[in-house]
């Protein structure tokens, strides 16, 4: 046993925090063997213990740390130094939180299983939020301690501003995850048990798109900083402050109302989630059945598809992939808000930019740079997420069916997955795009932007298919998947300002366009065959393994490990 | 606090909902202690909400629903205490082994250590899956994983057992121990409330049958006032015409015409 959890096990032992726990309506006992329980399930993979890994934490953190200590160079004010490490420090956790609340508490079948059996509801979620505490207790410091350290340089720094830093950033870290408990609670509150998963996804959907606006809060806040008592943020900032001359003038009452509202209303949620958590999360699995079905039933166009993939297999890809792209809860979860907020992308460029034709009849100038010149990376962006997490699924065991799949009818099967993709994303899209192309620049220019940008758009896509390496919705959840993809499209960005750059080149002679449309559609097609290629290998292989024996689908052997 | 112990389990107008489709229209029926009641009807029929309901998993719509006198949903946490449940569908955590499982699962239930330890190796050897005691579920058969449900159910000794298909997966020996288990847990006095499509088992082993049909319970009586009524041979004639199950002649043609299709 280690140290933190032997230490744990002894204050769980103390008689006061017995009756601290009995007050609160927990059981003391019953939240310690969760506490075993769910630190066992998420060592052994079982549920996710956090989408953040210690990787990520010693990669990607704390040399982000050591970024943000730098402006304490330039020896600020303690008070904007905070600010700026305090908002950064509640936004990549609410970010992560985000993620991390939706795996615990809308995890049906995992809550199923004890459903019937005598614990409260209080003390189930009071493990569920200690389990989630773990991310707050490894982020914190990994963020903040080498900036708590550096922030001794500040101008008017006290001997102990690391302490209060950290103590700080440990504060707006609990208040970020009650916060988002809170929320859940009031949406388990609220709304039926058939939406709250699709509740919860658009909250993500909206957090995401709100959050990169926290730029323009974050000019208006620094200069309210100092002033402004009702933004959470301030608070914390005083914290950090404790001791410090330039606290002086923060005026305590006002922020006290400000912490007693947002208490009071994250306290209710709260309650509201542990009232009866355990009856609603049973109920989520009902909820997961009344779905209206969307199925095309045209026979013509499942000819068609039948006849562009190559056999029914193809057709029955393509249906099978788009219905659980819809349907699964992990992919809805973590595929299609990233993807939503390209979309958005998308549209705001084409809403901005519909008006500068990207046909450049005069020199280079920045100014003059045309926005849909970016429509093509970001719209295959979209298919970055998809092509990643298109093999997991919260229902891994269905994937017994691929063993009725011939091996000869795999890269038929593989292009209907592709096909999956691109209709929606590259087919529709630019259909859509045609009219407004051909109002706004002319038939003859619109059109060809449309034919380039579809090709440029199948390539890029083709090329994001070859990450594809498994039959669709076959296997359990990876956690560290979605940060590979988070991480490909922020990269992926960087690769579309050079697309961009270059295609504004070609875009100043028409017959270029007209050339390189041609190329691209050849290089789309060249690495579509190549990626189904791939992927109907690695399809084999992952489907031989199934042969191999029941076990790899459901571990089903009588025989020991 | 406890409205009435003169039944051990209590429904009275019982409803419930979700979204437009009503799966439970009112029904009511009770069962005494040391009663054997079997719970029969089609696919759908509502069974399995009824049983949810009783273990504090579903909040019904309307009507009452009581455990020893414990009302449900509010009273839940007590009427838990009491009953052992077996579920339809065998919901476990798949990375635990058996034994942890039920370790898991005794000490939530506050079951003496020591005691703990001799249930579970003797529920296991009895089962005839002692030596897989170290495995991890997820390795268990369907069977297998039906016998650490039922063991599950059996631990803490509950004075109430709902049984939703139990016997769903297990071998011949297995199924005929588990009947035979019945009985003698009838004999003990205990109160079993038994959901299942298998007849026979519900003819040997319960005092009394109920038939629910579309949510609505259409029989209520021991086995031979309900063959009485319906001048049926056997549980399977009384079940067919109270469901109006229809002849399935007619039925198999057609699943044969459209295979060749």
């Amino acid at each position: 046993m280690t140290a933190p959890r032997l230490l744990r096990d002894r204050i769980l032992e103390f008689q006061l925090t017995g009756r601290v726990f009995a007050r609160l309506g927990i059981d003391a006992r019953q939240y310690r063997l969760l506490l075993q329980l769910f630190a066992t399930l998420s060592g052994r993979l079982e549920i996710l213990g956090s989408t953040i890994s210690l990787t990520t934490i010693a990669r990607g953190v704390i040399p982000l740390s050591i970024f943000l200590s730098l402006p304490v160079l330039a020896r600020p004010k303690p008070q904007y130094f905070l600010f700026y490490l305090l908002s950064l420090t509640m936004f990549f956790l609410l970010w992560i939180l985000f993620e991390d609340t939706s795996h615990s508490l809308l995890n049906a079948d995992e809550a199923s299983v004890v459903a019937h059996q005598p614990i409260g509801g209080r003390t189930y979620i009071a493990a569920k939020l200690t389990h989630l505490l773990s991310v707050i207790a490894v982020f914190v410091p990994a963020m903040n301690a080498i900036p708590a350290l550096a922030g001794l340089y500040l101008r008017e720094a006290r001997w102990f501003y690391p302490l209060t830093h950290l103590l700080a950033a440990y504060l707006a870290g609990l208040f970020v995850a009650s916060l988002l408990c809170g929320v859940y609670g009031w949406l388990f509150r609220f709304v039926p048990p058939s939406r709250i998963k699709g509740a919860a996804m658009w909250m993500q959907v909206l957090a995401i798109l709100v959050l990169p606006q926290m730029n323009m809060l974050w000019k208006s806040a620094v200069a309210k900083a100092a002033s402004s008592p009702w933004l959470p943020f301030r608070w914390f900032v005083a914290v950090g402050l404790l001791g410090s001359t330039s606290n002086s003038e923060f005026p305590i009452w006002q922020a006290g109302i400000a912490v007693f509202v947002t208490g009071g209303l994250i306290a209710l949620g709260l309650r509201g989630l542990g009232m009866d958590y355990l009856v609603r999360a049973s109920t989520l699995l009902q909820g997961s059945a009344s779905v209206a079905p969307r199925v095309s039933r045209r026979p013509r166009l499942r000819l068609l598809i039948q006849k562009l993939t190559g056999a029914p297999s193809g057709c029955g890809a393509l249906a099978f992939t788009s219905i659980m792209m819809r349907r699964d809860w992990h992919f809805r979860r973590q595929a299609l808000p990233m993807m939503l907020v390209y979309l958005v992308g998308a549209v705001g460029l084409v809403v901005s930019g519909i008006r500068t034709s990207p046909y450049v009849s005069d020199a280079f100038a920045i100014r003059s740079f045309p926005p849909m010149l970016f429509f093509p990376s970001i719209l295959s962006l979209i298919c970055l997420m998809p092509c990643v997490m298109l093999r997991f699924t919260a229902e891994a065991r269905g994937a017994w069916i691929y063993t009725i799949l011939p091996f000869e009818r795999l890269r038929p099967f593989a292009r209907g997955m592709f096909l999956s993709l691109w209709i929606p994303i590259v087919g529709v899209i630019h259909f859509c795009l045609l009219i407004p192309c051909i109002w706004f620049w002319g038939p003859g220019h619109g059109f060809l932007f449309v034919l380039f940008s579809s090709a440029l758009a199948s390539l890029l896509l083709a090329l994001a298919f070859l990450l594809v390496d498994a039959l669709p919705f076959s296997e359990s959840f990876a956690p560290g998947k979605v940060e590979d993809a988070q991480m490909g499209m922020i990269l992926g960005l960087v690769l579309a300002v050079i697309i961009a750059g270059v295609q504004w080149l070609v875009f100043h002679s028409v017959p270029l366009v007209v050339a390189e449309t041609a190329l691209l559609l050849v290089l789309a097609a060249l690495v579509a065959h190549a990626a189904f290629r791939k992927l109907e290998r690695d399809m084999r292989t992952q489907l031989e393994l199934f042969q191999l024996g029941p076990q790899h689908l459901f571990k089903e052997v009588d025989r020991p490990m | 606090m406890v409205d009435s112990m003169s039944h051990a389990v209590e429904v009275r107008d019982l409803v419930f909902r979700y979204h437009l489709t009503e799966a439970l229209h009112g029904i009511t029926f009770h069962v005494d202690p040391g009663e054997v009641v079997g719970l029969l009807g089609p696919n759908g029929a509502g069974k399995s909400t009824t049983l949810k309901i009783l273990t504090g998993t579903l909040p019904p719509t309307a009507g009452s629903a009581s455990i020893n006198g414990f009302r449900l949903p509010d009273q839940s946490f007590d009427a838990k205490r009491v009953i052992g449940y077996v579920p339809e569908a065998a919901g476990l955590y798949e990375s635990l082994t058996a034994q942890e499982f039920l370790e898991f699962i005794g000490r939530l239930r506050e079951i003496d250590e020591k005691a703990l330890q001799h249930k579970i190796i003797t529920l296991l050897e009895v089962f005839d899956i002692e030596k897989q005691r170290r495995q991890r579920l997820a390795t268990f058969s369907k069977g297998m994983r039906q016998k650490i449900l039922i063991a599950a159910a059996l631990l803490h000794d509950p004075a109430i057992l709902l049984l939703d298909e139990p016997l769903t997966g297990l071998d011949v020996s297995s199924s005929a121990m588990v009947k035979d288990l019945l009985g003698a847990l009838a004999r003990e006095g205990k109160t079993i409330l038994y959901s299942s499509h298998v007849l026979d088992v519900v003819e040997r082993v319960c005092n009394r049958v109920l038939i629910i049909h579309q949510g609505n319970l259409i029989a209520d009586g021991t086995l031979e006032s309900l063959k009485e009524q319906t001048k049926g041979g056997t549980l399977e004639d009384v079940f067919r015409q109270l469901t109006h199950t229809a002849a399935t002649e007619p039925l198999l043609s057609r699943v044969l015409q459209a295979m060749k299709l």
